[in-house]
């Protein structure tokens, strides 16, 4: 094993300098990143596992691409939230497993279950929407950043942002997760 | 501030991560029960945010696998594998494609008509002036030196080429080699490309077995 690197760049240049310790290193340190990211965007594991392969060795592949005046996290973050795309766009009209296991009832909810029905929502928002949702609150990039990732106008992301929050709002109304004594003033 | 200010306000702030309503809108909300729903909603949105950002991730094991793919993605780019045997029949085929389409264009080239009407008709030109010629014997001369297995299937793969063999080139009978005993479809390619290419085809009826003869 070579020596630990702590600093990205530092990193970033033995990947490049063909040392397979630092690849492994790579992986390690970013896989959690990606593979969350996946998770929360495609709402399958099985999916989730086979983009973040499809990530990293994009990303490896053109990690000379890389500006090192940069943060590397959130390049790797605009290669997985595209790859996230491209695969919600194969699956137009198909049914998702996460869509599959939805009921109707509406029951008291646990914690749990509120974070459970809004995951339910962010895999029925449109992938745009849904990448915007989950890179700002998810893996708390700013504005600016996610515009710079999905290559649009901040104005564009802020509107996206805002129809993905008032689709979800809805959506926790329509399955009964808020009450109705939500919408009341002393709640505010 | 009324409804649509409201509304845009919500939009316009919606990048603060903890956004506090103004005073503006507190005293809208009092007076406009569709807006106090709408803020509610919100509300309860950042509360079922907070959870689902605490929520457990999933744990893959499938970092191991990734490294393993990149490992062997990167040694593909940066030291190709040796071929294998197996590779044999795909590279048959590629030649078998490429010579083709090689002909094809040669064919195709020759036979469409020049907007110049004076110079003279390609059938009048030599074939050992045509430059194609060239390139068509060497392409096969390489053919035939890579294996035999790949001049059999090329063989073959002209003979299907019917839409070559169906167009209107003229049909000079050519002088066959004796040791080919039945004359292949492409030799109706004939004139003018003619006897540079049965040459070069000819070595095929030397190389290949004779079914005739057994």
């Amino acid at each position: 094993m070579g020596e630990p690197v702590d600093d990205d760049a530092a990193l970033v240049q033995r990947c490049l300098s063909g040392d397979a310790d630092a690849l492994r290193a790579f992986v390690s340190r970013f896989h959690g990143l990606v593979f969350s990211l996946c998770c929360r965007m495609l709402g399958d594991r099985h999916d989730a596992e086979d983009v973040s392969q499809e990530v990293f060795l994009r990303a490896v592949r053109h990690l000379a691409q890389w500006d090192s005046s940069r943060p590397l996290r959130p390049w790797l973050l605009t290669i997985a939230a595209n790859r996230c795309r491209t695969r919600l766009s194969r699956r137009t009209r198909q049914p998702t497993p996460v869509e599959e296991s939805q009921s109707w009832s509406v029951e008291p909810r646990s914690s749990t279950d509120l974070a459970e029905e809004l995951q339910l929502g962010i895999a029925q928002l449109r992938p745009d929407y849904r990448a915007c949702f989950v890179l700002f609150y998810q893996q708390e990039l700013s504005i600016e950043e996610i515009a710079r990732s999905l290559d649009c106008p901040t104005g564009t992301v802020k509107t996206w942002l805002h129809r993905a929050r008032k689709e979800l709002a809805e959506h926790l109304k329509h399955r009964g997760v808020v009450d109705e004594d939500g919408y009341e003033l002393h709640h505010l | 501030m009324n409804c649509t200010t409201f509304e845009t306000w919500l939009e316009e702030s919606v990048g603060e991560r903890d956004r506090t309503l103004p005073s503006s809108a507190a005293a809208h909300l009092s007076g406009c029960p569709a807006c106090r729903a709408r803020w509610a909603a919100e509300v309860q949105l950042d509360r079922a945010v907070a959870l689902w950002q605490r929520a457990p991730q999933p744990a893959s094991e499938a970092a191991k696998s990734v490294v393993v793919a990149v490992l062997a993605d990167r040694n593909s780019v940066v030291l190709p594998a040796p071929r294998s045997s197996a590779s044999a029949p795909r590279r048959g085929v590629l030649w078998s494609a490429v010579a083709c389409g090689i002909a094809a264009l040669a064919v195709t080239a020759w036979h469409r008509p020049t907007p110049d009407r004076t110079a003279p008709a390609l059938t009048d030109v030599p074939a050992d002036t045509l430059p194609v010629s060239d390139s068509v014997v060497a392409l096969w001369t390489d053919v035939g030196r890579t294996s035999q297995s790949v001049a059999e299937e090329t063989l073959h793969s002209l003979e299907e080429f019917t839409a070559l063999s169906a167009r209107s080139l003229p049909t000079v009978p050519v002088t066959e080699p004796a040791s080919v005993p039945a004359a292949p479809a492409w030799r109706s390619l004939s004139e003018p490309i003619g006897e540079r290419v049965n040459t070069a085809f000819g070595f095929l009826g030397d190389v290949l077995p004779n079914p005739a003869a057994g």
